[in-house]
């Protein structure tokens, strides 16, 4: 009998929409129409270097498509493409393939009438989306676009975009982030689109249904550490102009995407010694509030480096240091934290490294990633991560602790 | 022409800054945002560490660390209850924190009998012991008087620990306490409150909870926790669940401690999710699989009992459990007669009962063991839910995710709440 009666819920609670009880402006882990992966790298200069994995996840039995953005890590999105989830489907990725052309093989049911690409399973719905006709399965990205994705990401010239679209590092390592929409059909624009993405007749929809986690994978040193794909809710209606929103900078400032906020406030530990010698990496996700166009090589966009609002670095014992709250004479100190350390939109920063000096060897960070802006944004979301990694033995992720939601955003550094 | 502030000048400033600093920030705590029923990793009133492991029979196996923080200048008083992974609780200590401190624990000290140590200001006059910064608060708790800095383990309490947490009998209770399975490993649970004096209580005592009590409302607590194994070289790590406290919101409501407060709602703290999702790897890079960190409600307030027998709950089972592959074939427990759906190369392999993770704290490889699952990818759909008819009934839990490779590392992060505690559906309650 109990087993029956576990099968029965089985059924009924599959059946149940996802997510149904969100709340707006909680930065909780519930599916969502939005999945942000914050940061991502990989060595295009050795294949058994660092890359960066992860998978994408349909929490309903309904089919959905999702447009993959990939952007820069100043913010510049150089490829965007449809992924196919059937009910309760999963997708994986690893951004190597993506940077040696092969783009995952997804396809709905009228590109995929046999269900080789996109099979289903018992409860799953497989449905036609026939905008996808002609895009999906998606074919080999050609050498040319290689060659644009690999210099675009690694802040070279790229021919297709006529300049340059990222920081160049010198290291060989091609990184930025990545977003990934529910939509309602297949469809070459981004979120950058000024009309036809968001709004009424937008392909965006509001179906919070995507989940998944995402790892960043070091074969040679042994390491790897993951999290969660950030998730941001869609709430139909749910913000008024002038209100923050994940894609407000795009809207300007309308609401109309419908996307919750991130934060803007953060507070994360640093561990820099002791079983933790390697030392820790903050992973640093955060909007400019602009629009970001490709730009002439060896120039920096508007707006950057990207400036924090304010930090303060406390050892365990509460002794602290933090940049000055006031304008400073000559012979002040150098500010510290530096305002500049997190400059781009995607970051990954050593602490206690030359961008990040650290006087403690424990402690934490309060750390405030919005300096004062005008409108249409009203205030610069972010997201921040921990990597604490041992030399050779082991890394450990996870993602900081929120203090405010944009909605309500608390601007305060101690 | 800009002026060079003067010594006098730039403490004078510091002063009023830090004044100002502290003002400001007493005025918009982190608690004055909304509460609702949402759980995200903003700063909480509980930390849930949902489940520990410490081998006490190899001083370099797996162990448990976390660490508590306070996000506000004010300063806090905690209590942290150790609980059994059958929900026990056996051991409470107060920790004291100032104004954005940070207390680190490895919990294979405290079963080595060594109490992390902490003091107010009152029994900390020189501050050696819980020091401050310029921002933070250190003020006197007066009730803290003989709790603080707490004392080491004699040897009688830390054989309880060790019997209590490895499922053995504690002669402190003349009972057990815990599953046993015979490995040596300390298992159980931990939770830290905001509390308004240094006590002895637990949550489910009368006057823990509700006006009078104990326990207070401060959503102020972050934290992260890592379970480390030195010998086999892995580590992988999540923050501390945080649950936030509003006793008007949530009276009468589902809440985190409704099993000890009649479901009153009188604890005011969110209550977790009861269906989850979570990937699985069983094969590929992670040759080791994965691990699944289930946190769950019993619903019942659990006491120690004979050993040999278990608690009346015990085992706790899941409503419905099914494992998808990655082309969505779904796997669910048998009905009878026993289903063929998997016939031909995929004949069908044995199913997981509905009792596999079936006590609060748990840790299951996923594959193997009690949890066989027919494919190497995909992840795992799981709803708790009980029979027991309680008023509130036991839904709530928290699951995490540890993909492991052998000898190389280990990659651990929550899995995903399908929905809040709040109010499940009431479609799927039995």
């Amino acid at each position: 009998m109990k087993a029956h009666r576990a099968w029965l819920l089985a059924v009924t609670v599959l059946l149940a929409p996802a997510a149904a009880l969100a709340e707006k402006c909680s930065l909780d882990n519930v599916p969502a129409a939005t999945v942000l992966l914050p940061y991502f790298e990989v060595d295009l200069d050795h294949p058994n270097g660092k890359t960066t994995l992860f998978s994408l996840n349909n929490a309903s039995a309904t089919a959905v498509v999702t447009n993959v953005v990939v952007w820069t890590d100043l913010g510049v999105p150089t490829l965007s493409f449809p992924v196919y989830l059937t009910g309760y489907d999963v997708q994986t990725f690893n951004l190597r393939d993506l940077f040696n052309g092969a783009l995952p093989q997804t396809a709905s049911r009228g590109q995929d009438p046999q269900d080789l690409l996109s099979p289903k399973g018992t409860y799953s719905q497989d449905v036609n989306f026939a905008s996808c006709t002609g895009i999906l399965p998606l074919p080999p990205l050609p050498a040319s676009f290689v060659a644009h994705l690999r210099a675009a990401h690694t802040g070279k010239a790229s021919a297709i975009l006529g300049g340059c679209a990222g920081q160049d590092l010198g290291d060989g390592l091609a990184r930025g982030y990545v977003t990934v929409d529910t939509v309602n059909s297949c469809t070459l624009r981004n979120p950058t689109f000024v009309s036809g993405y968001f709004g009424p007749g937008g392909v965006a929809t509001d179906q919070n249904v995507l989940w998944g986690d995402f790892m960043y994978v070091d074969p040679a040193n042994s390491y790897a550490d993951g999290e969660d794909l950030v998730r941001i809710e869609a709430f139909p209606g749910g913000f008024k102009p002038g209100e923050a929103t994940f894609y407000g900078r795009y809207v300007n400032g309308s609401g109309i995407d419908d996307r919750e906020p991130l934060a803007t406030t953060w507070a994360t530990r640093y561990a820099n010694g002791s079983a933790f010698p390697t030392g820790t990496d903050l992973i640093v996700w955060r909007e400019s509030g602009r629009t970001v166009n490709p730009f002439a090589c060896g120039t920096t966009p508007f707006g950057f480096p990207l400036l924090a609002g304010g930090a303060r670095v406390f050892d365990e014992q509460e002794q602290s240091t933090s940049t000055p709250l006031f304008p400073c004479a000559p012979t002040c100190p150098q500010p510290y934290p530096p305002l500049d350390a997190f400059p781009a939109e995607a970051n990954r920063v050593h602490l206690g490294g030359a961008s990040f000096p650290l006087p403690f060897q424990f402690g934490w960070i309060y750390l405030n990633l919005s300096p004062p802006v005008s409108n249409p944004v009203p205030f610069l979301q972010s997201w921040v991560g921990t990597v604490m990694k041992a030399q050779g033995k082991f890394s450990v992720g996870f993602g900081a602790t929120p203090l405010d939601s944009a909605c309500e955003p608390i601007s305060f550094v101690p | 022409m800009g002026r060079t502030l003067t010594l006098p000048w730039k403490h004078a400033l510091s002063r009023c800054l830090v004044a100002l600093a502290l003002a400001v920030f007493a005025a918009a705590p982190a608690a004055a945002a909304a509460v609702g029923c949402s759980v995200d990793d903003r700063p909480g009133a509980t930390l849930l560490l949902p489940y520990f492991e410490v081998d006490l029979t190899h001083a370099d196996g797996p162990t448990t660390l976390f660490s508590v923080s306070n996000a506000s200048a004010t300063a806090v008083l905690t209590n942290v209850v150790l609980w059994t992974d059958l929900g026990v609780p056996t051991f409470t200590f107060p920790v004291y924190l100032t104004g954005y401190d940070v207390q680190t624990f490895n919990l294979r000290d405290l079963f080595a009998g060594s109490v992390a140590k902490t003091a107010t200001a009152g029994q900390d006059p020189s501050d050696t012991i819980s020091p401050k910064g310029i921002f933070s608060q250190d003020i006197p708790f007066a009730s803290c008087a003989g709790f603080l800095p707490p004392a080491d383990l004699t040897p009688a309490v830390r054989d309880h620990l060790r019997a209590a947490h490895t499922g053995q009998s504690s002669a402190i209770w003349g009972a057990c306490g815990g599953q046993s399975k015979g490995d040596g490993i300390a298992r159980g649970y931990v939770t830290v409150d905001t509390v308004s004096r240094c006590t002895n209580l637990v949550p489910g005592d009368p006057g823990y909870f509700g006006p009078g009590g104990v326990a207070t409302s401060q959503n102020v607590l972050w934290g992260d926790f890592f379970y480390v194994d030195p010998a086999k070289v892995y580590a992988d790590g999540e923050n501390l669940i945080r649950l936030k406290a509003d006793p008007a919101f949530f009276a009468g409501k589902r809440t985190f401690y409704g099993r000890y407060v009649n479901g009153s709602g009188a604890d005011g703290r969110q209550p977790l999710a009861p269906d989850w999702a979570a990937r699985f790897l069983a094969s590929g890079a992670f040759t080791e699989g994965t691990d699944l960190i289930v946190w769950r409600d019993s619903g019942m307030v659990t006491k120690p009992f004979p050993c040999g027998l278990k608690p009346s709950w015990y085992p706790l089972i899941m409503s419905s459990y099914v494992a998808f592959d990655e082309d969505e074939n779904p796997a669910i427990p048998p009905t009878f007669p026993v289903s063929l759906r998997f016939s031909g190369e995929k004949a069908q392999p044995p199913q997981p009962l509905a009792d596999q993770l079936p006590a609060e704290a748990n840790r299951f490889q996923v594959g193997r063991e009690n949890f066989p699952v027919p494919y190497d990818f995909g992840w795992i759909f799981l709803y708790f839910g009980g029979y027991f008819g309680e008023p509130f009934n036991p839904l709530q839990g928290w699951v995490g995710t540890v993909m492991k490779a052998g000898g190389r590392f280990s990659v651990g992060f929550g899995a995903t709440p399908l929905s809040t505690g709040c109010a499940p559906d009431p479609e799927i309650l039995p």
